[in-house]
């Protein structure tokens, strides 16, 4: 591993190390989504895991809560400020210094309870002042000061709420005050905006900008949407069938991609065609299974393989002094290996 | 130019809890035959009910359309399932729009036995001539949706929609479900099967880039109404109407997109803005 993802362990705040996860049935491995995936984060940093379905985003910001189904078979190592976490979710820093958003507002609540209610629960099991409880009135105020500070207007009423009786933008809103009543370090965003309409996106995108800036909490943002990245992330990773297989600075990344499948996943944007123009769409879909694959993961799908990508499994090397590639051509192709 | 769909004035009230909630209200709109239009708003603002409304898949309560200059509103029995094999529908989720328990061959079969004498032998043919017309394989004919990806189940939706022939495809979010890489195969392909089949497609969708991508015209919807029309090179390049301004400045700006300058023609004819 090279250390263009890593930032001065002193100032790591999220240490992801050779994370593998396999799913075991009946003692013996069915799939294997996770095959290898090392990054960071560092206070106030906003980092992008991009790739399509399948290529293991979730499961790694499950993975970093401790929270991952049942059968998976995690190793390698999840390090919070320094320390290494346990996977199966009991002691982990889940709550007090990490917090997640999910992607679908709408079912991340529980429909028969108030929101007010559910923080509570939050609140009440997790804050503590000189090791007591908040108390009642004590967790109210501190949701309703933080369902101000998301912007939803009068947080007394939307304290009473059920999830039904918001709209799907302002239950994303009060999510994010959720995961923010712990006072959070590090916010994990799986697919925040995937599920709104794009002026609501937008409104959250700033949002959570404008805590970061508030807050200082670090964000790994799991997304599928490159213009989403562009527009909020310091450095990205993109995965692909359970590997980092680019990083660096998320402009590095967007203006000179280095791999084929960065390459491809902006060559299918319609954006970037003229009407009429045939989009560069990737051919075939993801392998389904990851347990067996030899050489490349990529290659099957790849406009540029050559016969070693059968053989030689890349492993992530820099194309420049921040920017890496796992692809045996990278340097070929792009020119820029240093 | 013939016009394949005229929308015209159709609006449908839905009753709830006591109040009438006017879904569409009054929309009017002209899909010319060969072309695609697009029709874009955030989610609620109409666009799927207004389509369902053009095929009367769903009674408006008002208003009608007419197909390639036919009225359809009083289309009863035969006719109506005259119409239903002129016209196809794409659907979002490509995954739930199949039935579970039938294989691929037999969920692309039903539109046929429904709608042509074809049995047998016949049938199976036509079957496995749209699997391959949609870039699907033989083998995929006995799989179950559960076995394909969601690219896949896509394609068997849109073989299932082209399987009558019909002239008119209504496309409802047909890439909302899809990664990009897919999305770009299926794009791809709804262009090829237009250019082959001389289709008109009505493309509905909340991505104003696919939008852009796909159609010759697009119309924007607001809580129920057209708020602007008109060519898509205009409309969702060089928008008048306020809405619309606002919906473009809040797309994240895609990497290495084509500047959207380059994309308005040279000669802006006036696009209209509805109130």
């Amino acid at each position: 591993m090279t250390e263009a993802m890593t930032t001065e362990s002193a100032t790591e705040l999220l240490r992801i190390d050779e994370l593998e996860i396999a799913f075991e049935e009946r003692g013996s491995l069915t799939n294997r989504p996770v095959r290898g995936i090392t990054l960071a984060v560092a206070p106030r940093e906003v980092v992008g895991i991009v790739g399509e379905t399948g290529c293991g985003k979730s499961l790694t910001g499950l993975a970093v809560l401790g929270l991952l189904p049942k059968g998976a078979v995690p190793s390698g190592r999840v390090l919070i400020d320094g320390v290494e976490q346990p996977f199966d979710g009991r002691g982990t820093a889940r709550g007090d210094v990490v917090s997640i958003v999910f992607q679908n507002p709408g079912t991340a609540f529980n429909p028969v309870f108030t929101l007010g209610r559910q923080m509570r629960d939050v609140v009440e099991r997790q804050r503590r002042v000189d090791g007591r409880p908040l108390g009642r009135a004590g967790a109210k105020a501190h949701i309703l000061h933080y369902l101000e500070q998301v912007g939803l207007p009068d947080p007394e009423r939307i304290f009473r709420s059920y999830p039904h009786e918001l709209s799907g933008g302002m239950l994303q809103r009060a999510m994010i005050a959720m995961a923010l009543v712990c006072e959070p370090r590090l916010l994990i965003l799986d697919e925040p905006t995937t599920a709104l309409d794009v002026t609501i996106a937008k409104q959250i995108l700033e949002l959570i900008l404008s805590l970061r800036d508030r807050f200082g909490f670090g964000v790994l943002l799991i997304t599928h949407n490159l213009g989403v990245v562009r527009e909020v992330c310091d450095r990205i990773a993109v995965l692909y069938a359970g590997r980092v297989v680019e990083a660096g600075p998320t402009d590095a990344v967007l203006r000179a991609p280095a791999h084929p499948y960065t390459r491809g996943l902006l060559g299918a944007l319609p954006a970037r065609h003229r009407p009429g123009q045939p989009l560069d769409a990737i051919r075939g879909a993801v392998p389904g299974n990851l347990l067996r694959i030899t050489g490349c993961s990529f290659r099957e799908r790849c406009p540029i393989a050559v016969e070693a990508c059968a053989s030689v499994d890349p492993a992530l090397e820099p194309v420049s002094p921040l920017h890496e590639a796992a692809c045996i051509l990278a340097a070929g192709v792009e020119g820029s290996r240093s | 130019m013939s016009t394949m769909l005229s929308v015209e004035n159709v609006v449908k009230v839905y009753r709830a809890h006591g109040t009438r909630v006017r879904a569409v209200d009054g929309v009017s709109f002209e899909v010319e035959a060969g072309t695609t239009f697009g029709l874009v708003g955030e989610s609620g603002s109409g666009k799927s009910t207004v389509a369902r409304c053009a095929l009367r898949l769903i009674e408006p309560t008002s208003g009608g359309s007419r197909i390639d200059g036919e009225p359809i509103g009083d289309l009863r029995g035969r006719g109506l399932r005259e119409l239903r094999a002129r016209t196809g529908m794409v659907f979002q989720n490509p995954v739930a729009a199949l039935n579970p328990r039938l294989t691929i061959e037999q969920s692309i079969a039903e539109p046929l036995r429904t709608h042509t004498s074809l049995r047998g032998r016949a049938l199976a043919q036509r079957a496995r001539e749209l699997l391959d017309e949609v870039g699907l394989a033989a083998a995929h004919a006995e799989r179950l949706p559960h076995q394909l990806s969601g690219g896949q189940c896509q394609r068997v939706g849109i073989a299932r929609a082209l399987a009558t022939r019909p002239r008119l495809l209504v496309l409802d979010e047909p890439t909302s479900a899809l990664d990009v890489s897919v999305q770009a195969q299926v794009l791809n392909l709804l262009q090829e099967l237009k250019r082959e089949h001389a289709l008109s497609y009505l493309l509905i969708s909340h991505d104003l880039d696919v939008v852009r991508y796909m159609s010759d015209s697009a119309g924007v919807m607001r809580k129920g109404a057209l708020v602007e029309v008109g060519p898509a090179s205009e409309v969702l390049v060089n928008p008048r109407h306020e809405y619309t301004q606002r919906l473009l400045a809040a797309m994240p700006e895609t990497p290495g997109a084509v500047p959207l300058d380059e994309l308005a023609p040279a000669d802006p004819r006036e696009n209209r803005i509805r109130q």
